[in-house]
């Protein structure tokens, strides 16, 4: 599996400056992490993968089989883990996974599947509302990797979460994530580095003057 | 359950939940038309029953009733008096828009034996059917002596006209005659034996009896060209001047009618409208997550427009069905107003058509906002 990522420049609605200017990778490992500063792009990067925003010039070219910015794209091959989560506030935590499952056309088996490798049990037939920081984050997880996607994009999956869970969602990772798949971390959290096949420092991406007002 | 059921249901669930949560939503999605569409319906239906009392009162007030007189000179007088049949003819042939009714009032007067009263005489043809039968004793056209007391009167009564004594029929006077001569007592010839006497001159009346505008004013319109064309001076009496004027307001009527219509379609577009995107704004979280699970933009845009075209229809269906209990109470409190009975009253399919469209309208212009917001991309509104 790889993605193809060429001269990509990328700024948001009522913004002059770029979030992501002439910024070109190919993405051919197994699991990337993505490290900078806050602020440096990592989040929009990856919603440009997700194909969730477009970019304003370049090219992203993953080798899949439906085209990218389409909704067979979406529903079949991204599994994304925002950084607020976005769990469905109504809908069961097993709900939630399911949901996300039967979109792709999966398998009902691999919600209990992924309920059990995340240790949700207990906690599947509960709303969000009622689960913990972690429990969420988990929750959020299966319900990325529920569908096998062929890209899994994890935006700040363990921030201020503790070692027992941080260890629950590395082990899963590192068990479920295949040589047909590419993971890309977005994160602040070295804890994760032990997976990455590769590390990509967004800094070295920034405009001069946005580097030294990170740096700031 | 597939994805297709599963992401509606949820859809629905959340739907179901916001209403519950914020009940002056989907209610005020149904009052609005509800109120807007039973307004529209009382103003079409008390504009009907206003235009129905004003067609009988028009109808009981001879409106729609013509009386023409011409003044024939004795010098055309024996041409005319033959022409007589044809021109009868020509006036009566068509009897299906009203009742059209000649005669011939003469320029000398009968007199009752013994008495030295005179007593007007006109001549009758065949449009008079309640006076064309023939005597039974003398099996010819009868003459009549028609008066308004006809019970006081022998069935018989002597008459003289110049030196000619004759027997006339008693009968009561035809309205028609009654209204042209204002007299009590009338000698009526048939025309065959009429017809000498007309030379001296006569005046022709005609009395018609229409029940619309349209048959009443395509009746002067043509009688009045007929004698133009004859060279012929006649007098027309009628109210087509005033019935013309009330057809003008009609008219005026109906633009302010179609005028409210329109403006219950726009109030409840942008009222509708004003919602959605305040709702789409709380929304567009929930349908931005959806969308980045890879659910297609008509989905989401299709359940929006069922949400609203559901509230909009029950506030519709409910003020066809509700106005009548309206019309009902407002009937009792209006005693003066003699309104018609509920039986009697419908909205006409037109009416009810665009109250429809109007609703239709304010549901299309009120999914404007959210097809607008769909557009948005969704990673733009989830962090």
């Amino acid at each position: 599996m790889e993605i193809e990522v060429q001269n990509i420049s990328y700024k948001y609605p009522g913004s002059k400056a770029y979030a992501i200017e002439d910024f070109s990778h190919h993405f051919k490992n197994r699991v990337t992490l993505l490290k900078g500063f806050s602020g440096c792009g990592k989040s929009t990067f990856l919603r440009l993968i997700a194909s969730l925003i477009t970019p304003n010039s370049g090219r992203v070219t993953p080798h899949t089989r439906f085209k990218y910015g389409t909704n067979q794209y979406l529903r079949s091959h991204i599994g994304f883990v925002f950084q607020q989560l976005n769990l469905l506030p109504l809908a069961s935590l097993e709900r939630n996974i399911e949901i996300a499952s039967k979109l792709s056309g999966y398998d009902p088996s691999e919600v209990s599947k992924w309920i059990k490798i995340l240790g949700l049990e207990p906690f599947s037939k509960k709303s969000p509302k009622n689960l913990s920081g972690g429990q969420q984050q988990r929750a959020a997880i299966a319900r990325a990797m529920v569908k096998k996607p062929a890209i899994i994009l994890l935006d700040e999956p363990t921030s201020g979460l503790d070692d027992q869970n941080t260890t629950i969602i590395v082990n899963a990772l590192k068990r479920e994530i295949t040589k047909d798949s590419i993971c890309l971390i977005a994160t602040h959290d070295s804890r994760l580095d032990n997976i990455a096949d590769e590390i990509l420092d967004f800094n070295t991406f920034l405009p001069v003057e946005e580097h030294l007002q990170a740096l700031d | 359950m597939k994805s297709l059921i599963l992401i509606p249901f949820y859809l629905w669930k959340n739907t179901f939940r916001r209403w519950i949560e914020n009940f002056s939503s989907p209610a005020c999605k149904i009052c609005i038309p509800f109120l807007l569409s039973t307004l529209s319906i009382l103003v079409l239906v008390f504009y009907a029953e206003l235009e129905n009392h004003l067609q009988e009162r028009l109808k009981q007030s001879a409106a729609y009733h013509v009386k023409v007189s011409e003044n024939v000179r004795a010098l055309d007088a024996p041409l005319i008096a033959e022409l007589i049949n044809s021109e009868e003819q020509l006036w009566t042939q068509d009897q299906s828009k009203g009742s059209i009714e000649l005669f011939w009032q003469l320029y000398i007067t009968a007199k009752r034996k013994h008495s030295s009263k005179p007593i007007s005489v006109i001549v009758y043809n065949r449009s008079f059917g309640e006076l064309s039968k023939y005597d039974t004793e003398t099996l010819s056209p009868t003459i009549w002596f028609l008066t308004n007391n006809s019970k006081q009167t022998p069935s018989k009564v002597e008459i003289t006209i110049g030196d000619n004594s004759l027997y006339a029929r008693t009968s009561d006077i035809p309205s028609a005659i009654k209204n042209h001569l204002n007299s009590d007592t009338v000698i009526a010839l048939p025309y065959g034996l009429g017809k000498t006497l007309m030379r001296n001159g006569f005046l022709t009346q005609i009395s018609a009896n229409f029940r619309n505008i349209e048959d009443t004013s395509s009746f002067v319109e043509s009688i009045e060209a007929f004698h133009f064309a004859e060279r012929r001076k006649i007098t027309v009496f009628s109210s087509l001047g005033l019935l013309q004027e009330l057809a003008n307001i009609e008219k005026i009527q109906q633009h302010i009618r179609i005028g409210i219509t329109v403006m219950s379609g726009i109030i409840l577009s942008i009222t509708l409208g004003c919602i959605s995107w305040l709702e789409f704004r709380q929304e567009s979280y929930l349908l931005a997550l959806l969308r980045s699970f890879g659910t297609p933009r008509l989905t989401l845009f299709f359940h929006a427009f069922l949400e609203i075209s559901i509230l909009v229809g029950i506030g519709i269906y409910g003020a066809f069905q509700s106005w009548p209990f309206i019309f009902h109470a407002i009937r009792n409190k209006l005693v003066d107003f003699p309104l018609s009975e509920l039986g009697t009253l419908s909205i006409n399919s037109a009416d009810t058509f665009t109250i429809v469209i109007a609703g239709v309208i304010g549901v299309i212009l009120a999914m404007v906002p959210v097809a607008f917001g769909l557009r948005k991309p969704a990673g733009l509104i989830l962090q």
